[in-house]
Protein backbone atom coordinates (compact mmCIF):
# COMPACT_ATOMS: atom_id res chain seq x y z
CA UNK A 1 0.00 0.00 0.00
CA UNK A 2 1.58 3.49 -1.06
CA UNK A 3 -0.05 6.40 0.62
CA UNK A 4 -0.81 8.61 -2.97
CA UNK A 5 -2.98 11.74 -2.96
CA UNK A 6 -6.22 9.45 -3.17
CA UNK A 7 -5.87 8.59 0.30
CA UNK A 8 -6.36 12.24 1.36
CA UNK A 9 -9.12 13.39 3.28
CA UNK A 10 -11.70 14.20 1.05
CA UNK A 11 -14.37 17.05 1.58
CA UNK A 12 -17.45 15.19 1.58
CA UNK A 13 -15.38 13.40 4.68
CA UNK A 14 -14.40 16.30 6.39
CA UNK A 15 -18.26 17.34 6.22
CA UNK A 16 -19.64 14.63 6.83
CA UNK A 17 -17.11 14.70 10.29
CA UNK A 18 -17.39 18.51 10.89
CA UNK A 19 -21.74 17.41 11.31
CA UNK A 20 -20.48 14.57 13.69
CA UNK A 21 -18.54 16.46 15.77
CA UNK A 22 -21.70 19.36 15.59
CA UNK A 23 -23.61 16.57 16.80
CA UNK A 24 -21.46 15.37 19.21
CA UNK A 25 -20.81 18.75 20.49
CA UNK A 26 -24.32 19.44 21.21
CA UNK A 27 -25.10 16.42 22.68
CA UNK A 28 -22.26 16.94 25.30
CA UNK A 29 -23.71 20.39 26.11
CA UNK A 30 -26.87 19.25 26.34
CA UNK A 31 -25.79 16.26 28.86
CA UNK A 32 -23.62 19.09 30.99
CA UNK A 33 -26.57 21.43 31.07
CA UNK A 34 -28.94 18.61 32.33
CA UNK A 35 -26.09 18.01 35.12
CA UNK A 36 -26.87 21.04 36.22
CA UNK A 37 -23.53 23.31 34.72
CA UNK A 38 -23.75 26.79 33.58
CA UNK A 39 -23.91 27.93 30.20
CA UNK A 40 -21.18 30.15 30.20
CA UNK A 41 -18.83 27.19 32.59
CA UNK A 42 -20.05 24.81 29.66
CA UNK A 43 -18.65 27.35 26.93
CA UNK A 44 -15.87 27.96 28.37
CA UNK A 45 -15.06 24.12 28.84
CA UNK A 46 -15.20 23.42 25.27
CA UNK A 47 -12.76 26.77 24.26
CA UNK A 48 -10.49 25.83 26.46
CA UNK A 49 -10.20 22.16 27.79
CA UNK A 50 -11.35 20.75 24.42
CA UNK A 51 -12.45 17.45 25.79
CA UNK A 52 -15.82 16.04 25.71
CA UNK A 53 -14.36 13.16 27.73
CA UNK A 54 -12.32 14.83 30.14
CA UNK A 55 -15.29 17.04 30.97
CA UNK A 56 -17.59 14.58 31.35
CA UNK A 57 -15.31 11.95 33.12
CA UNK A 58 -15.16 14.99 35.69
CA UNK A 59 -18.77 15.87 36.07
CA UNK A 60 -19.59 11.94 35.71
CA UNK A 61 -17.32 11.29 38.58
CA UNK A 62 -18.80 14.38 40.80
CA UNK A 63 -22.25 13.31 39.76
CA UNK A 64 -22.02 10.21 41.31
CA UNK A 65 -21.19 11.17 44.85
CA UNK A 66 -17.39 11.42 44.41
CA UNK A 67 -15.23 14.56 45.34
CA UNK A 68 -13.87 17.31 42.92
CA UNK A 69 -10.55 15.90 43.39
CA UNK A 70 -11.25 12.48 42.35
CA UNK A 71 -13.27 13.92 39.57
CA UNK A 72 -10.46 16.39 38.86
CA UNK A 73 -8.43 12.58 39.15
CA UNK A 74 -11.03 10.60 36.36
CA UNK A 75 -10.95 13.40 33.70
CA UNK A 76 -6.54 13.60 34.21
CA UNK A 77 -6.83 9.91 33.54
CA UNK A 78 -8.85 10.15 30.79
CA UNK A 79 -7.08 12.79 29.22
CA UNK A 80 -3.69 11.09 29.19
CA UNK A 81 -4.40 9.62 26.23
CA UNK A 82 -4.05 13.08 24.09
CA UNK A 83 -0.28 12.51 25.80
CA UNK A 84 -0.14 9.56 24.35
CA UNK A 85 -1.64 10.01 20.94
CA UNK A 86 0.95 13.29 21.09
CA UNK A 87 3.68 10.95 21.00
CA UNK A 88 3.28 9.01 17.49
CA UNK A 89 2.02 12.55 15.99
CA UNK A 90 5.19 15.10 17.10
CA UNK A 91 6.84 12.19 14.78
CA UNK A 92 4.78 14.24 12.02
CA UNK A 93 5.58 17.45 12.95
CA UNK A 94 9.32 16.80 13.38
CA UNK A 95 11.40 19.75 12.53
CA UNK A 96 8.56 22.16 12.18
CA UNK A 97 8.59 25.84 13.98
CA UNK A 98 7.94 25.53 17.78
CA UNK A 99 4.99 28.08 17.63
CA UNK A 100 3.22 25.40 15.35
CA UNK A 101 4.06 22.72 17.74
CA UNK A 102 3.02 24.23 20.42
CA UNK A 103 -0.21 25.28 18.39
CA UNK A 104 -1.11 21.95 16.93
CA UNK A 105 -0.41 20.54 20.07
CA UNK A 106 -3.90 22.14 21.53
CA UNK A 107 -6.30 20.12 19.92
CA UNK A 108 -4.60 16.60 20.02
CA UNK A 109 -7.38 14.59 19.64
CA UNK A 110 -8.66 11.20 18.81
CA UNK A 111 -10.32 11.45 15.63
CA UNK A 112 -7.85 14.41 14.04
CA UNK A 113 -4.87 11.93 15.30
CA UNK A 114 -6.80 9.02 13.66
CA UNK A 115 -6.81 11.45 10.11
CA UNK A 116 -3.68 12.05 10.35
CA UNK A 117 -2.18 8.21 10.96
CA UNK A 118 -3.93 7.67 8.28
CA UNK A 119 -2.02 9.33 5.92
CA UNK A 120 1.21 7.45 5.75
CA UNK A 121 2.89 10.61 3.82
CA UNK A 122 4.27 13.23 6.80
CA UNK A 123 2.99 16.33 4.66
CA UNK A 124 -0.53 15.10 3.60
CA UNK A 125 -0.59 13.51 7.06
CA UNK A 126 0.06 17.25 8.71
CA UNK A 127 -2.39 18.80 6.43
CA UNK A 128 -5.33 16.10 7.59
CA UNK A 129 -4.31 16.58 10.81
CA UNK A 130 -4.39 20.54 10.94
CA UNK A 131 -7.60 20.79 8.46
CA UNK A 132 -9.38 17.75 11.18
CA UNK A 133 -8.43 19.86 14.09
CA UNK A 134 -9.46 23.16 13.06
CA UNK A 135 -13.11 21.30 12.14
CA UNK A 136 -12.81 19.62 15.04
CA UNK A 137 -12.61 22.60 17.22
CA UNK A 138 -14.69 24.72 15.18
CA UNK A 139 -17.43 22.70 15.06
CA UNK A 140 -17.20 21.08 18.50
CA UNK A 141 -17.22 24.84 20.06
CA UNK A 142 -20.04 25.80 17.54
CA UNK A 143 -21.86 22.46 18.84
CA UNK A 144 -21.82 22.97 21.92
CA UNK A 145 -22.98 26.82 21.94
CA UNK A 146 -25.77 25.45 20.33
CA UNK A 147 -26.04 22.61 22.42
CA UNK A 148 -26.51 25.33 25.41
CA UNK A 149 -28.90 27.17 23.39
CA UNK A 150 -30.87 23.88 22.35
CA UNK A 151 -30.65 22.77 26.07
CA UNK A 152 -33.67 25.19 27.27
CA UNK A 153 -35.93 23.50 24.71
CA UNK A 154 -35.27 19.57 25.33
CA UNK A 155 -36.12 18.70 28.49
CA UNK A 156 -34.39 15.26 28.00
CA UNK A 157 -31.74 14.67 25.84
CA UNK A 158 -31.79 11.24 25.98
CA UNK A 159 -34.95 10.87 25.15
CA UNK A 160 -33.72 11.64 21.53
CA UNK A 161 -30.67 8.90 21.97
CA UNK A 162 -28.27 11.75 22.14
CA UNK A 163 -25.82 9.85 24.61
CA UNK A 164 -24.49 7.43 22.00
CA UNK A 165 -23.45 10.50 19.49
CA UNK A 166 -20.49 10.33 21.08
CA UNK A 167 -19.11 6.50 21.34
CA UNK A 168 -20.87 6.13 17.73
CA UNK A 169 -18.43 9.13 16.38
CA UNK A 170 -15.74 6.88 18.09
CA UNK A 171 -16.80 3.47 16.91
CA UNK A 172 -16.89 5.29 13.48
CA UNK A 173 -13.43 6.35 13.78
CA UNK A 174 -12.14 2.77 15.58
CA UNK A 175 -13.87 1.47 12.08
CA UNK A 176 -11.73 3.22 10.09
CA UNK A 177 -8.18 2.40 11.71
CA UNK A 178 -9.20 -1.37 12.09
CA UNK A 179 -9.57 -1.31 8.34
CA UNK A 180 -5.35 -0.86 8.57
CA UNK A 181 -4.90 -4.43 9.57
CA UNK A 182 -6.49 -7.44 10.99
CA UNK A 183 -3.52 -6.80 14.39
CA UNK A 184 -4.97 -2.98 14.52
CA UNK A 185 -8.40 -4.70 14.71
CA UNK A 186 -7.40 -6.76 17.47
CA UNK A 187 -6.07 -4.32 19.47
CA UNK A 188 -9.68 -2.52 19.69
CA UNK A 189 -11.67 -6.04 20.72
CA UNK A 190 -8.59 -6.95 23.04
CA UNK A 191 -8.59 -2.98 24.64
CA UNK A 192 -12.67 -2.93 24.61
CA UNK A 193 -12.30 -6.26 26.70
CA UNK A 194 -9.94 -4.65 29.14
CA UNK A 195 -12.50 -1.51 29.60
CA UNK A 196 -15.28 -3.84 30.00
CA UNK A 197 -13.71 -6.72 32.29
CA UNK A 198 -11.92 -3.81 34.92
CA UNK A 199 -14.40 -1.22 35.06
CA UNK A 200 -16.41 -3.31 38.06
CA UNK A 201 -12.67 -3.25 39.99
CA UNK A 202 -11.41 0.18 39.56
CA UNK A 203 -11.61 3.69 39.92
CA UNK A 204 -13.72 5.68 36.99
CA UNK A 205 -11.41 6.35 34.33
CA UNK A 206 -8.45 4.01 35.06
CA UNK A 207 -10.59 1.21 33.08
CA UNK A 208 -9.51 3.23 30.09
CA UNK A 209 -5.94 3.70 30.45
CA UNK A 210 -5.57 -0.16 31.39
CA UNK A 211 -7.06 -0.25 28.03
CA UNK A 212 -4.04 0.91 26.89
CA UNK A 213 -1.97 -2.05 27.82
CA UNK A 214 -3.83 -3.76 24.44
CA UNK A 215 -1.41 -2.07 22.27
CA UNK A 216 1.61 -4.46 23.78
CA UNK A 217 0.11 -6.57 21.11
CA UNK A 218 2.74 -4.32 18.75
CA UNK A 219 5.74 -6.02 20.30
CA UNK A 220 4.33 -8.81 18.34
CA UNK A 221 4.17 -7.14 15.25
CA UNK A 222 6.46 -7.23 12.72
CA UNK A 223 6.63 -4.64 10.60
CA UNK A 224 9.67 -5.72 8.67
CA UNK A 225 7.52 -8.61 7.73
CA UNK A 226 4.81 -6.92 6.84
CA UNK A 227 7.19 -4.66 4.42
CA UNK A 228 8.43 -7.67 2.64
CA UNK A 229 4.87 -9.39 2.04
CA UNK A 230 3.62 -6.19 0.19
CA UNK B 1 -18.53 22.53 37.98
CA UNK B 2 -16.67 25.87 38.41
CA UNK B 3 -14.59 28.47 36.42
CA UNK B 4 -11.89 27.71 38.93
CA UNK B 5 -12.27 23.74 37.52
CA UNK B 6 -12.46 24.24 33.91
CA UNK B 7 -9.40 26.63 33.78
CA UNK B 8 -7.51 23.99 36.15
CA UNK B 9 -8.82 21.28 33.94
CA UNK B 10 -7.72 23.61 30.78
CA UNK B 11 -4.28 23.82 32.11
CA UNK B 12 -3.20 20.20 33.18
CA UNK B 13 -5.36 18.63 29.62
CA UNK B 14 -2.86 21.12 27.69
CA UNK B 15 0.35 20.69 29.85
CA UNK B 16 -0.56 16.85 28.85
CA UNK B 17 -0.84 17.20 25.47
CA UNK B 18 2.13 19.49 25.25
CA UNK B 19 4.23 16.89 27.62
CA UNK B 20 3.55 13.68 25.46
CA UNK B 21 3.95 15.74 21.94
CA UNK B 22 7.64 17.32 22.93
CA UNK B 23 8.76 15.00 25.58
CA UNK B 24 7.40 11.71 23.92
CA UNK B 25 10.03 11.74 21.29
CA UNK B 26 12.64 10.67 24.44
CA UNK B 27 10.30 7.33 24.56
CA UNK B 28 10.29 6.16 20.91
CA UNK B 29 13.26 3.69 20.90
CA UNK B 30 12.81 0.41 19.43
CA UNK B 31 9.86 -1.94 20.38
CA UNK B 32 8.18 0.59 22.08
CA UNK B 33 7.70 2.74 18.54
CA UNK B 34 5.86 -0.31 17.61
CA UNK B 35 3.50 -0.17 20.37
CA UNK B 36 2.85 3.33 19.73
CA UNK B 37 1.48 2.69 16.42
CA UNK B 38 -1.09 0.68 18.23
CA UNK B 39 -2.09 2.98 20.96
CA UNK B 40 -4.59 5.23 19.30
CA UNK B 41 -6.61 2.23 18.70
CA UNK B 42 -6.39 0.83 22.14
CA UNK B 43 -7.46 4.12 23.80
CA UNK B 44 -10.72 4.67 21.41
CA UNK B 45 -11.69 1.68 22.12
CA UNK B 46 -11.70 1.64 25.32
CA UNK B 47 -13.10 5.28 25.56
CA UNK B 48 -16.28 4.22 22.99
CA UNK B 49 -16.96 0.93 25.34
CA UNK B 50 -16.92 2.88 28.71
CA UNK B 51 -19.26 5.53 27.31
CA UNK B 52 -21.20 2.41 25.85
CA UNK B 53 -21.38 0.04 28.53
CA UNK B 54 -20.86 2.11 32.04
CA UNK B 55 -21.65 5.00 33.62
CA UNK B 56 -20.13 6.84 36.26
CA UNK B 57 -17.69 3.93 36.57
CA UNK B 58 -20.14 0.98 36.58
CA UNK B 59 -21.24 -1.70 34.21
CA UNK B 60 -24.36 -1.00 32.65
CA UNK B 61 -26.28 -2.37 30.08
CA UNK B 62 -28.90 0.03 28.39
CA UNK B 63 -30.81 1.43 25.43
CA UNK B 64 -27.41 2.48 24.41
CA UNK B 65 -25.96 -1.00 23.08
CA UNK B 66 -28.75 -1.41 20.78
CA UNK B 67 -27.76 1.96 19.18
CA UNK B 68 -24.60 0.98 19.36
CA UNK B 69 -25.33 -2.08 17.59
CA UNK B 70 -27.06 -0.82 14.87
CA UNK B 71 -23.98 1.85 14.46
CA UNK B 72 -21.44 -1.08 14.42
CA UNK B 73 -23.51 -2.61 11.63
CA UNK B 74 -23.52 0.82 9.39
CA UNK B 75 -19.51 1.05 10.34
CA UNK B 76 -19.19 -2.26 8.73
CA UNK B 77 -21.24 -1.29 5.62
CA UNK B 78 -19.16 2.00 5.54
CA UNK B 79 -22.05 4.16 5.86
CA UNK B 80 -20.58 7.95 6.62
CA UNK B 81 -20.18 9.16 9.81
CA UNK B 82 -23.14 11.24 10.00
CA UNK B 83 -25.47 8.62 9.04
CA UNK B 84 -23.79 6.32 11.80
CA UNK B 85 -24.23 8.90 14.33
CA UNK B 86 -28.03 9.68 13.47
CA UNK B 87 -29.13 5.72 13.14
CA UNK B 88 -27.10 4.59 16.85
CA UNK B 89 -29.41 7.91 18.58
CA UNK B 90 -32.52 6.94 16.83
CA UNK B 91 -32.29 3.25 17.83
CA UNK B 92 -31.43 3.97 21.15
CA UNK B 93 -34.11 6.82 21.62
CA UNK B 94 -36.90 4.25 19.96
CA UNK B 95 -36.01 1.14 22.41
CA UNK B 96 -35.98 3.90 25.62
CA UNK B 97 -40.06 4.50 24.32
CA UNK B 98 -40.52 0.95 24.92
Amino acid sequence: MNGGSGDQLTRGELSAYAISVLVAGASTALVMVNLGVGGPVVVAAAVFVMSGTATLAFLGVVDAGGTLTTGFAAALLVAARFGLIGIPLSQRFKGRPLWERLLVAFPVLDAAAAMCFREDDFVAGRRSYIRTARVSYGMWVGGIVLGVLLGSLIPDPRALGMDVAFPALLLATAGTVARKSKRMATTGILAASIAVVTTPFTPAGLPVLLAVLASAIGLWATPEAEVRTS
Amino acid sequence: MTGKVVAALAACVYALRVTGFFFGDALLRGRIRQVIEYLPMAIIAGVLTLTTFSTAGELTLDARAPGMAVAAVAVWLKAPLAVVIVLAATTTALVRTL
